[in-house]
């Protein structure tokens, strides 16, 4: 066991000196901040580790240096800018997998039937649909045509809501404000849309994955057992078909965490979600490199944390990974 | 029985999501208490600054010096007449020479969490904002990276000798010579009244940088809250000398893509739209809560015809080009309805502007019998030089140009267009090598000075502003004549006159005055647009009774 925990952390710190490597070499390239990387100009080998060196210090104490344009400090941005990405992809999860997971054992119970047929094509479609042109069709349709969701952004503009946790729906609840639940639906409001669009992709995949594990599930001979023992079919559905179909499932959800911290990045920018991804294009728009740098290096660690997390999840939940030694 | 019952727990489960969403929805639709007070304005991007003085541009405009402060006297909304503001009254003494402005009592600066003023408003705030951008010695004067744009492009570091404490609540202005366009300088944004108290505090505090960035003023709203790139909070300044506004709050929501832009309209997520597309005025007119509100800008395009070179030296010539171009087929096809026909150098929502003048009607026939008249029986070829860049005045000069080559063909002139990137445009212009072209001017200062002078006096055929090259002695002597008069009906007698001698001489062929617009819901009352095309905020009020549902739940 810690063993295992032990290892991840290992895999984790190497793939992060890989990534401090490389985007300290980054800055040698580009003029990122003389005071994250030393204004000497070095061609010695050895000199450069030591800069690298100081490099990583900074990074470790959290100096990221200071954005180019507004002069505000960088991980100071990032972590003000984070919250609303977490709080989207966390939302898309939630809809992907509370959709996705049904949807599947609907179509695994009615496999090769017009029902899986249906779905299992749906989700082809889903899978392949780009999601900036998906986020604009159901932003013409839901908020245009039907006036069912508003069009951008986290929560109505007439709402004053300060950033304590950076979480909205946490905000709105714990602000002093008069209107403190109004803005909490308000938010939810929001967040609905962008969390269909981003949480499509992920949903497919659910959907499929779901569909499939459960099949293979169905046709086990303990199945037959327990439906022979006169179980309640949901019970037999549920319970026993679903746990055992739930090991691919779970490792398919964990890397689609990533996916999805990844992914808001263009559902931001369609929805003008003041998350991490609008925060770096326009540092994009505006060459400022110094926030290019931080944000490149804050989503990147945040990925690698995350894929350490799962594969210590998987390898908890799943008794066959963990009996194997 | 089996597929039943899981139907019917998939069913449940669609059914509750179809009720949380709604839930959701209409939640949001009883939110009419918050917004009841709150005016939602779509701006086309953030502002560089909150200090007026430190900018040329429109958005820091209307999120800095409109709001937030106020100037010695001000543009009147929706035209260039100059109103008391801080200045209750003023004087300009016989030379023209020396301003003297009496001051409002009882105003006072915006209280926030960042600063309590213990005194009103005075003199000494007039002294404060206008020694900094003058004096080079000035603890303000050099703390910004941004540079005085108007104070100092406008020459008034020249033109102001001294600016004189005479008590409390009178100050003067003494000018090296004598100017009357001075006065509607004073009302220009870069002119708004900071406060010296607060000056003074942020310096004991060492962080004079703040000035700029927490501002403090006596207008209307004080800024509450600002998130770059995403919006400025406003709330009404309790204090304010007019009164405190019927709106509680107005929010810049921050969007520059202008399809965004126009979908939060429709979504009824903003109240104000900045700058639509043309596209989206035709689309507006179809939706009945939301309205186009117009009003024809500063400016105006043209064309101008070098006098000094043939055939435009003579000035039948330069008529019957008058009479050949089609203005109505321009303002349709360039402008799409955008713009207004022009007759007169200035536009008319400038003071000067004289109503009676007689435009040349479009007739082909007639601009024939004016050539033949001036020897050109079998017509001649011209070349008209244009920018291919979107301007303000004009949004496409080559599909301008083409039109007006289309219509010079009819009277047997044989047009070349030649297109140049705007830079190298105004250096070929100024230095008179054209035939013709494609110019265009915006004012920001109000003062019709600014067009006479600038673009037709013989002083400006060397600064390179007159395009037409066009130098009449007695109309170059009558601006400046204009320029040093104090009295604006004196003044105005002046412009009617130079106005027909323009008209007669022809120099250009005035096409176009470009209209700004805004799109408005139509629970917005009393918005009216600032003269220099900008928005405004103040006086405006809420009618929500008339409010329509969004999906009628």
């Amino acid at each position: 066991m810690t063993k295992i925990i032990l290892r991840q952390l290992i895999i984790m710190l190497l793939s992060l000196i890989t990534l401090t490597i490389f985007t300290f070499s980054l800055t040698r390239f580009f003029p990122v901040d003389s005071s994250i990387t030393g204004n000497a100009n070095v061609d010695n080998a050895a000199h450069l580790f030591f800069h690298y060196f100081d490099y990583l210090k900074l990074i470790v104490s959290g100096d990221w240096g200071y954005s180019r344009i507004n002069g505000s400090d960088v991980l100071k941005d990032f972590l003000l800018y984070f919250p609303a990405t977490i709080e989207l992809s966390f939302a898309a999860l939630i809809i992907s997998i509370s959709i996705g997971l049904p949807l599947g054992v609907f179509a695994a119970r009615h496999k090769n039937m017009w029902q899986d047929k249906l779905i299992v094509s749906t989700t082809l479609v889903g899978y392949s649909m780009p999601i900036f042109w998906w986020g604009m069709l159901l932003v013409l349709l839901f908020s245009l045509t039907l006036s069912l969701t508003p069009v951008a952004s986290r929560i109505g503009f007439e709402y004053d809501i300060l950033p304590v946790t950076g979480f909205m729906l946490i905000d709105t609840l714990i602000s002093n404000k008069p209107y403190a639940v109004e803005a909490f639906f308000d938010a939810l409001h929001h967040l609905i849309l962008p969390a269909i669009v981003l949480g499509t992709i992920p949903l497919a995949i659910f959907t499929r994955v779901t569909r499939a594990s459960m099949i293979e599930a169905l046709s086990s001979d303990y199945i037959r057992t327990a439906k022979a023992k006169g179980l309640a079919t949901s019970r037999i559905i549920w319970v026993h078909a679903l746990r055992n179909a739930m090991i691919p499932i779970i490792t398919i959800i964990g890397l689609q965490i990533s996916v999805l911290i990844t992914g808001t990045l263009i559902t931001e920018i369609i929805f003008s979600w003041p998350g991490v991804g609008k925060w770096l294009l326009e540092a994009v728009y505006r060459r400022d490199l110094v926030t290019i740098h931080g944000g490149l290096l804050a989503i990147a660690s945040t990925v690698i944390f995350i894929n350490m997390l799962i594969e210590i999840t998987t390898y908890l939940i799943n008794p066959r990974l963990r009996l194997q030694k | 029985m089996i597929i039943n019952l899981f139907n019917l727990r998939l069913m449940r489960l669609l059914k509750w999501i179809i009720i949380s969403v709604l839930l959701a929805g209409c939640n949001f639709h009883e939110t009419k208490s918050v917004k009841d007070n709150v005016l939602v304005y779509c701006s086309e991007g953030s502002p560089e600054t909150f200090n007026p003085q430190l900018s040329t541009s429109n958005t820091t405009f209307d999120a800095s010096s409109r709001p937030i402060y106020n100037r010695l006297i001000e543009f009147k909304p929706e035209s260039t007449t100059i109103q008391p503001s801080l200045a209750t009254n003023w004087e300009v003494s016989k030379d023209g020479k020396s301003y003297t402005f009496n001051l409002r009592k009882g105003v006072r600066f915006h209280s926030s969490h960042y600063f309590q003023p213990e005194r009103e408003f005075n003199a000494d705030d007039v002294i404060f904002s206008f020694e900094r951008q003058k004096n080079n010695d000035h603890p303000f004067h050099n703390i910004s990276s941004l540079k005085f744009g108007y104070f100092d492009s406008m020459g008034l570091d020249k033109l102001i000798n001294r600016i004189e404490k005479l008590d409390d609540y009178t100050v003067r202005f003494i000018l090296n010579r004598a100017e009357s366009p001075f006065l509607s300088a004073l009302a220009m944004d870069f002119a708004s009244i900071l406060s010296a108290e607060y000056g003074e505090h942020l310096l004991a505090a060492q962080t004079p940088e703040f000035i700029d960035v927490h501002p403090v003023g006596t207008g209307p709203f004080q800024l509450d809250r600002y998130q770059p790139d995403a919006f400025i909070r406003y709330k009404a300044n309790p204090d304010y000398w007019e009164g405190k506004q019927l709106l509680a709050h107005v929010i810049f929501a921050i969007t520059p893509e202008p399809s965004l832009r126009f979908a939060r309209m429709l979504a009824g997520d903003c109240d104000i739209m900045a700058k639509p597309l043309p596209i989206h005025i035709k689309a507006a007119q179809k939706h009945d809560n939301i309205q186009v509100i117009s009003q024809p800008g500063l400016n105006i395009a043209y064309l101008a015809m070098n006098t000094q070179k043939p055939p435009f030296n003579n000035q039948l010539v330069r008529v019957a080009i008058n009479h050949a171009i089609n203005k109505n087929s321009i303002i349709k096809a360039v402008y799409r309805e955008t713009a207004t026909k022009a007759k007169s150098p200035v536009p008319p929502n400038m003071w000067s502007y004289d109503q009676s003048l007689i435009d040349y009607q479009y007739n082909p026939e007639l601009a024939k019998e004016l050539l033949l008249e001036a020897g050109f029986s079998s017509g001649f070829k011209m070349n008209i030089v244009t920018t291919n860049a979107q301007r303000s005045y004009n949004p496409n000069a080559k599909k301008m140009a083409e039109l007006i080559q289309q219509d010079l063909k009819k009277v047997n002139i044989q047009v070349n267009i030649t297109s140049f990137e705007f830079g190298k445009f105004l250096s070929y212009t100024s230095n008179g090598l054209h035939q013709s072209a494609l110019a265009g001017w915006v004012s920001d200062n109000g003062d019709p000075d600014n067009f006479f002078s600038t673009l037709l006096s013989c002083n400006a055929t060397h600064s390179g502003t007159n395009a037409a090259f066009w130098c009449d002695h007695s109309f170059s002597e009558l601006t400046a004549e204009a320029r040093s008069k104090s009295k604006l009906n004196e003044r105005l007698i002046i412009y009617k006159t130079l106005q027909k001698t323009f008209k007669e001489a022809a120099p250009w062929v005035p096409i176009a005055h470009a209209t700004q617009h805004f799109i408005v819901n139509s629970r917005i009352k009393n918005f009216k647009i600032a003269s220099n095309g900008g928005a405004f905020f103040t006086n405006v009020y809420l009618d929500n009774s008339n409010k329509k549902s969004h999906n009628g739940d």
